[in-house]
């Protein structure tokens, strides 16, 4: 299945809008983090956090109309209203339109601020309007309202899968015909339940080092990216999707496939756990690369660097980015690297329970 | 791609009516119901909400030896998937050996809903994460992946109340598109405090057993349960003799783009989606046999569904509303709808909608008053969902 990618949005640390990743990457800078405080059984301490910038949302909707927007739906509304807007496509035939996201957690703040109004209102004073902030599919319920999308519209949840799956779900509904347009993408947030959970895990770090494979460095991001993808029939001015392999954690990758790539994006992002399937990999010959110290640790981390890797092909290069020590015997891209016509770009995701590879060509 | 369609050859249900889909259909063909009030939920409110609830589920679960505990949403996923996969002729040899993959409506079931844990770390404790492992490990989905040995696409649709109807949907697509040649596919929830008090502030819960399409409903019952269906390319059920029960003839899903929690009141994301089902399962609006309503028994919900469905469907097609009998099971109601649509198709008649019994004219139709004998070719499965959502799935019988 052959997918073009016509628009990037995104809602990141990084900024708002595919400049703001295109900016991140030619600066080779990290953006900068918030300390959180977290209370743990062991220490008081605080974590550094890629909180999400989200600005500019009002060009889009009216102010008044945000009032009852909790900020994760807001991220996704801007970033589906940036994707569409960079894309310069027209979106006239609404009930073509489809929409499907990928969350791992949800919106977070809402779940958690309706159940506050349980604990301080009692069971008499639960929030109706919380609650139905809280389901997972609000953010693309939202987008659906407001944009006016009257297609399919879905959200799948499956924690270090969501991209994968939500992928698939686009290519699926584009290759029949479902629909000619698929507003794709994936988010997760931030909130300090999570916060004690990863210092009571001992998952967290002070530096995210997605290439030291052997240690624990998870620093929490968050953000929402979406792609704005198109029926095959047409070139992809952010490249075309052109393969999605997933299998199996440990079951060998089609070299093949690998071989074929001018560099792989690893989704590597300081999880121990999945950082091992990351260290076997052979990957000798192909160019690689870790962006998650431009958005953070998060389950959906393969949707930003599909985003990163459509605005690297739509500038026609790849950008070198620092990211600490490399432990591992992989090829990094060091120098600023000319992409051509037909090259590929990997983005490759291994957690506990599987492995992802999304090629990405240069139309 | 693959052609010849995509097949139901095993079923598998768990709800309040019953642990197993035959004592589920016995319970229906009764007109048996036994909402209750939670014994599972506490909760401080001037009045009492019944709920449809499933009795010690951890008693019937088939000793597999699985590598997790699970929770009870997984728990009720495990016992009609086991149900299904066994109605199917499958074992586990075969699902861990094959190209199966796993879809699962919920949304209970992806939540971090432990208010216990929770209250604890808002007082300022330092509350044990056994709740944050258990609920890392409990997407159903995942779970159930790993539990089985499936190795395909595991996919967990979180779209509210059409969850259920979603997943085999998406199941579906994963067969015709060759992504698998086998997948287990439905919905799964639990009952939990949260929804309840939602439900119950946005007044759309009843006091009283729930009386869908009737016009003196007041509102929804939450129940728990789960829908499995097994679902398998034409193909490859041929090429291992399996029985056909049904096929998975059309789906489809519209949404209304119009309020976060109310239907468009033309139903129009819903007309949309039997329309389409319709084309793709390449059926005439007469063709249909019967409606295997959403049938929430809101005041809204009835009155549009009713609406979409007469004017799409005309006045005269059968329509029954089982969350008369399961209550409304969140991510599993549009997967139990689709095994008892399949299962009636198969046994020829229809249950009453217990609870109804006067009409309402503002909507037009009338759901089953008793058991309806039926020769239906097809049958058409809806549900709608907050945000909008609209999902229609069509299964054709009389493959036997």
């Amino acid at each position: 299945m052959r997918t073009p990618i016509l628009g990037v949005g995104s809602v990141s640390a990084c900024g708002c809008g595919a400049d703001s990743l295109l900016a991140a990457l030619q600066k080779s800078a990290h953006p900068r983090t918030s300390e959180e405080v977290i209370c743990s059984a062991s220490d008081e301490l605080s974590i550094p956090v890629y909180r999400a910038d989200v600005k500019g949302l009002d060009r889009f909707i009216p102010r008044r109309a945000l009032r009852r927007i909790d900020r994760f739906n807001r991220m996704a509304l801007l970033a589906s209203f940036l994707a569409v807007e960079d894309s310069g496509v027209s979106l006239e035939e609404k009930h073509r339109v489809g929409i499907v996201f990928g969350t791992g957690f949800g919106p977070l703040e809402t779940t958690f601020a309706y159940q506050d109004t349980i604990i301080d209102d009692s069971d008499k004073g639960a929030s109706p309007t919380l609650f139905s902030g809280s389901v997972h599919n609000s953010p693309a319920s939202n987008a659906s309202i407001f944009m006016g999308v009257r297609g399919p519209c879905l959200t799948i949840t499956n924690f270090a899968r969501s991209t994968t799956e939500m992928l698939r779900t686009a290519q699926i509904w584009l290759d029949r015909g479902v629909v000619d347009y698929v507003l794709a993408g994936v988010g997760d947030e931030y909130h300090a339940v999570m916060g004690y959970a990863l210092s009571a895990f001992g998952t967290t770090g002070t530096q995210l080092d997605p290439l030291r494979f052997d240690r624990c460095s998870y620093q929490p991001g968050e953000g929402f990216v979406v792609l704005l993808l198109g029926r095959g029939d047409r070139p992809g001015v952010c490249g075309t999707i052109d393969e999605l392999s997933c299998g199996p954690s440990g079951e060998k990758l089609d070299q093949d496939l690998i071989d074929r790539c001018r560099a792989v994006l690893l989704s590597s992002n300081g999880d121990q756990s999945a950082g091992r399937s990351y260290q076997d990999l052979d990957l000798s010959g192909t160019l690689a690369a870790a962006y998650s110290p431009l958005y953070g640790s998060l389950p959906v981390g393969l949707g930003f660097d599909l985003a990163l890797a459509a605005v690297c092909i739509r500038e026609g290069q790849l950008y070198p980015l620092q990211t600490g020590k490399n432990t591992s015997a992989l090829d990094i891209i060091s120098q600023t690297e000319p992409l051509d016509h037909e090259d590929r770009i990997g983005c490759l995701e291994c957690s506990a329970d599987h492995v992802t590879l999304v090629t990405i060509t240069v139309d | 791609m693959t052609t010849g369609g995509v097949v139901v050859t095993g079923l598998g249900a768990v709800c309040a009516a019953g642990e197993s889909l035959p004592r589920i259909m016995d319970s229906l063909y009764s007109g048996r119901r036994n909402p209750s009030l939670p014994t599972s939920i506490q909760a401080d409110l001037k009045s009492d909400y019944p709920v449809f609830e499933v009795r010690n589920p951890l008693d019937d679960l088939p000793a597999i030896p699985y590598k997790r505990e699970p929770t009870r949403t997984t728990h009720l996923a495990l016992i009609a998937a086991e149900e299904a996969i066994g109605s199917a002729g499958l074992d586990h040899r075969m699902l861990a050996t094959g190209r199966v993959g796993v879809c699962l409506g919920t949304t209970v079931g992806c939540t971090l809903n432990n208010e216990p844990f929770y209250r604890e770390l808002r007082a300022g404790g330092y509350p044990d994460l056994a709740p944050v492992r258990r609920y890392l490990d409990g997407n159903p989905a995942s779970f159930l992946a790993e539990a089985l040995g499936c190795t395909g696409p595991v996919a967990a649709a979180a779209n509210a109340c059409s969850s259920g109807t979603d997943a085999i949907g998406l199941a579906k697509a994963w067969i015709e598109t060759g992504q698998c040649d086998i997948a287990i596919a439905g919905g799964c929830d639990e009952l939990s405090r949260i929804p309840y008090l939602g439900f119950i502030h946005l007044m759309i819960s009843s006091h009283q057993p729930c009386l869908p399409f009737d016009k003196n409903r007041k509102g929804l019952n939450l129940g728990e349960g789960a829908g499995v269906v097994v679902l398998e390319s034409e193909a490859r059920s041929r090429d291992r003799s399996a029985d056909k029960l049904a096929s998975v003839a059309g789906y489809a899903s519209f949404a209304d783009a119009h309020h976060p929690t109310a239907p468009h009141p033309e139903g129009r994301g819903l007309k949309l989606a039997i329309r389409q089902a319709l084309q793709e399962a390449e059926l005439a609006p007469d063709e249909i046999g019967f409606v295997s309503a959403h049938g929430t028994a809101t005041a809204d919900n009835d009155l549009v569904e009713g609406r979409a469905v007469r004017e799409v469907l005309g006045g005269r097609v059968p329509v029954v509303a089982t969350k008369a009998y399961t209550g409304h099971t969140l991510g599993a109601a549009g997967a139990l709808q689709a095994v008892f649509t399949v299962q009636a198709l198969l046994d020829g008649r229809l249950p009453a909608t217990a609870g109804f019994s006067t009409a309402d004219p503002e909507i037009g139709m009338e759901p089953t008053r008793e058991i309806v004998e039926i020769d239906a070719r097809a049958a058409i499965s809806n549900s709608l969902a907050f945000g909008g959502n609209n999902s229609a799935l069509i299964f054709r019988g009389g493959l036997r």
